[in-house]
C-alpha cells in the first residue's frame, strides 16, 4: 500500500529488524506476501537460518511492491503470484491509457533487474546475420516512432463463459491503449537480413518460470512474419513517453496491435525467426486458441481441433459514466467509451437503452493512427424515470458487429467480444 | 537453485512425507475447510497464490485435466495416486460449476 512502509525501504534502513520482522512473527506483511512467506519458512526454517540479513526475498520483493501499487491505482488484482490485474472500465476513460492504469498479465515472475543500459536483443534463426542490439542501437540505427497502440488479453471477458473456462477470470478490463514508442519490428528483422524461408517468429523473454526453475520458459509466442512487418507492430522501449515500467516489459518489448497480449511479449531479450509455425511454450495445445469450428458449451474439444488465436473481434467499452449513475429526467446524459477491432477499424458505434429494441447511432472518432482504439460519445434523452441499462455495440468495418451474448464458447475461455453494459437510474 | 525454487522442492518433497511440520497459514488464503484443504495449499502455494485456484468453477474432469498440466507444463511434482486424489476431490468439490462466484 501507498503511504506504508515498503518492505525495500525496511530492508534498507534496518536489515535485521526487517528480517525479524519477516522470519521472526508475523504482523509486517499482509495478506498472500504473508502466507507465502509463512508456508515458506514454515515448512523450511534451515533456508530463514542461512539467509543473510538484508536479502529480501525476490518473490515478497515482486509481491509487496507491484501489487499494492496497483490496487493503490485501482486496479482489480485477480492473481498476486503471478501478478494479474485488471482495469474497471471507468478508470479506462482516458484516450492514451495512463501506464498506472494499464492492465498487467504476468506468466511467470518478473526479471530482479531490467537495466536498458546493459539489454540485448538478440535475432537469430532464418536470418542472413543474426545479430545482437543493444537497446541504445535499436533507437540509433532505426527510425523511432510513437503511437497509441491496443493490447487486449485474449482471455478478456473469460468470466463470462458458461461452463466457466478455467484461468484469471478476466471481466472486461485486461484492455489499454497507452502510447508506445519504439522501432518497426520490420526494420529490425530486415537489418538481421531475413531468409527466403522464414514465415513466423518465436519470441523469449527474461521472466522466470513460477516454479524457480532457470530452465523453464515461462511463455514464447511469436507471430507470423506477415504481421511482424506490419507498419503498427512495434519493439517498443517507452511507454506513455517514459521508459516502460517493470509491470509492463521493461526495457524491452513487442507490441503486436489487436492481436492477443501474449504476442506482445515483455521483457523481451530474444527473436527466433523460424521457418514453421513458431511451437515455443504456449503457442501449441491449448493456449491461445480457440476450435477451428464451433462446438457445444462445455465440449471436449481435441488438440488437433484447435486453431491459433491471430486478430482479435471487434469490440466496445463504456468508460463514463460509472455504472450505477444517476441521471435527471429531462437531462441528457453524456455517454463515452473506446471501440477497437483487432487489425479493422471500427465504423460504428450504436447504443441502446431498451435491451437492443431500439439503436441510436454515438458519434465516433477516427483512430489517431491504424491499431489505436477509437473513442465515441452519445448523450442520451431518458423517456421517464427508472432504471435503465446502457448497452454500446460496435461494427469493424467490414461490417461485423459485437454480439450482445456471450458468443462461441471455447474451452479456454478466449475473445468473448459480447457488448459492455452499464446501469443508469434516472431521477 | 534459487532461494525460491529451494524453499519449494523442500515444501514439495516434506509435504505429504511430515504431514507438512509448518506453521498455520493465517486462512489458507481463503480456501474453505475439508479434508484436502491443508494438502491444496501446500501444493500450490509455493509457486503461485491461491488466487488463481479460487477463481475457478470448474468440473471434475476439467480439474482432472487440471492437475495432469500442472506436472506436465508447470513443472508441479507427480503426485502419489491418494494425494492427487485427495486433491482432486477437494477442488472438484468445492470449486464446481455451480459454485457461487
Amino acid at each position: 500500500m501507498r503511504g506504508e512502509r515498503g518492505l525495500h525501504e525496511l530492508y534498507r534502513d534496518d536489515p535485521e529488524r526487517a528480517d525479524a520482522l519477516v522470519f521472526g512473527r508475523r504482523g509486517l506483511l499482509k495478506g498472500a506476501g504473508l502466507t507465502a512467506m509463512a508456508a515458506v519458512v514454515g515448512a523450511a526454517i534451515p533456508f530463514a537460518r542461512h539467509m543473510p540479513a538484508g536479502l529480501i526475498p525476490a518473490a515478497l520483493a515482486e509481491e509487496t511492491d507491484w501489487v499494492g501499487l496497483l490496487r493503490a491505482d485501482g486496479l482489480s488484482v485477480l492473481n498476486d503470484r503471478p501478478i494479474n490485474a485488471e482495469t474497471p472500465a471507468h478508470l479506462l476513460d482516458d484516450d492514451v491509457t495512463p501506464s498506472r492504469l494499464h492492465f498487467v498479465r504476468n506468466n511467470g515472475v518478473m526479471p530482479e533487474a531490467a537495466d536498458a543500459g546493459s539489454w540485448t536483443l538478440t535475432i537469430d534463426g532464418e536470418v542472413a546475420r543474426p545479430t545482437t542490439f543493444t537497446v541504445a542501437e535499436l533507437r540509433r540505427r532505426f527510425k523511432v516512432v510513437e503511437m497509441a497502440l491496443q493490447i487486449e488479453c485474449g482471455g478478456n471477458g473469460r468470466y463470462g463463459f458458461d461452463p466457466p473456462a478455467r484461468g484469471n477470470q478476466w471481466t472486461t478490463g485486461a484492455i489499454g491503449n497507452s502510447s508506445w514508442t519504439g522501432v518497426r519490428y520490420r526494420d529490425v528483422l530486415h537489418a538481421a537480413g531475413i531468409k527466403p524461408g522464414a514465415v513466423y517468429t518465436g519470441h523469449y523473454s527474461a521472466d522466470t518460470h513460477p516454479s524457480g526453475d532457470p530452465d523453464k520458459v515461462v511463455i514464447s509466442r511469436g507471430i507470423p512474419l506477415e504481421k511482424a512487418m506490419r507498419d503498427n507492430t512495434l519493439i517498443a522501449f517507452a511507454m506513455n513517453g517514459q521508459a516502460i515500467p517493470m509491470t509492463h516489459g521493461a526495457p524491452l518489448r513487442v507490441v503486436s496491435p489487436g492481436w492477443p497480449g501474449s504476442t506482445s511479449q515483455k521483457w523481451l531479450n530474444r527473436i527466433w525467426v523460424r521457418d514453421r509455425v513458431h511451437d515455443g511454450r504456449k503457442m501449441t495445445g491449448m493456449s491461445y486458441r480457440v476450435p477451428a469450428r464451433p462446438v457445444a458449451p462445455g465440449a471436449d474439444v481435441a488438440k488437433e481441433d484447435m486453431a491459433i488465436i491471430e486478430a482479435m473481434p471487434v469490440k466496445s467499452l463504456i468508460t463514463r459514466p460509472k455504472t450505477g449513475a444517476q441521471a435527471r429526467l429531462g437531462k441528457r446524459l453524456v455517454v463515452r467509451g473506446h471501440a477497437w477491432a483487432g487489425d479493422r477499424s471500427v465504423r460504428a458505434v450504436d447504443i441502446t437503452i431498451d435491451f437492443g429494441a431500439t439503436w441510436r447511432a454515438a458519434s465516433l472518432e477516427p483512430a489517431p493512427n491504424p491499431g489505436s482504439w477509437q473513442t465515441w460519445t452519445a448523450d442520451i434523452p431518458f423517456p421517464q424515470a427508472g432504471y435503465y441499462e446502457v448497452w454500446a455495440r460496435a461494427t469493424d468495418d467490414h461490417g461485423v458487429a459485437q454480439p450482445m451474448v456471450v458468443p462461441g464458447w471455447n474451452p479456454r475461455g478466449y475473445l468473448n467480444n459480447s457488448c459492455h453494459r452499464i446501469a443508469v437510474t434516472v431521477t | 537453485m534459487s532461494w525460491r525454487a529451494a524453499a519449494g522442492a523442500a515444501l514439495c518433497a516434506g509435504l505429504f512425507a511430515s504431514g507438512a511440520a509448518a506453521s498455520e497459514p493465517e486462512d489458507y488464503d481463503g480456501l474453505p475447510a475439508g479434508p484436502g484443504q491443508e494438502e491444496v495449499y501446500f501444493l500450490c502455494i509455493p509457486c503461485h497464490s491461491l488466487a488463481i485456484v479460487t477463481q475457478q468453477r470448474l468440473s471434475r474432469r476439467v480439474w482432472d485435466e487440471v492437475l495432469d498440466w500442472m506436472v506436465e507444463e508447470q513443472a508441479m511434482p507427480e503426485l502419489e495416486p491418494a494425494d492427487r486424489a485427495l486433491i482432486l476431490d477437494y477442488l472438484a468439490t468445492h470449486y464446481t460449476p455451480d459454485t457461487p462466484r
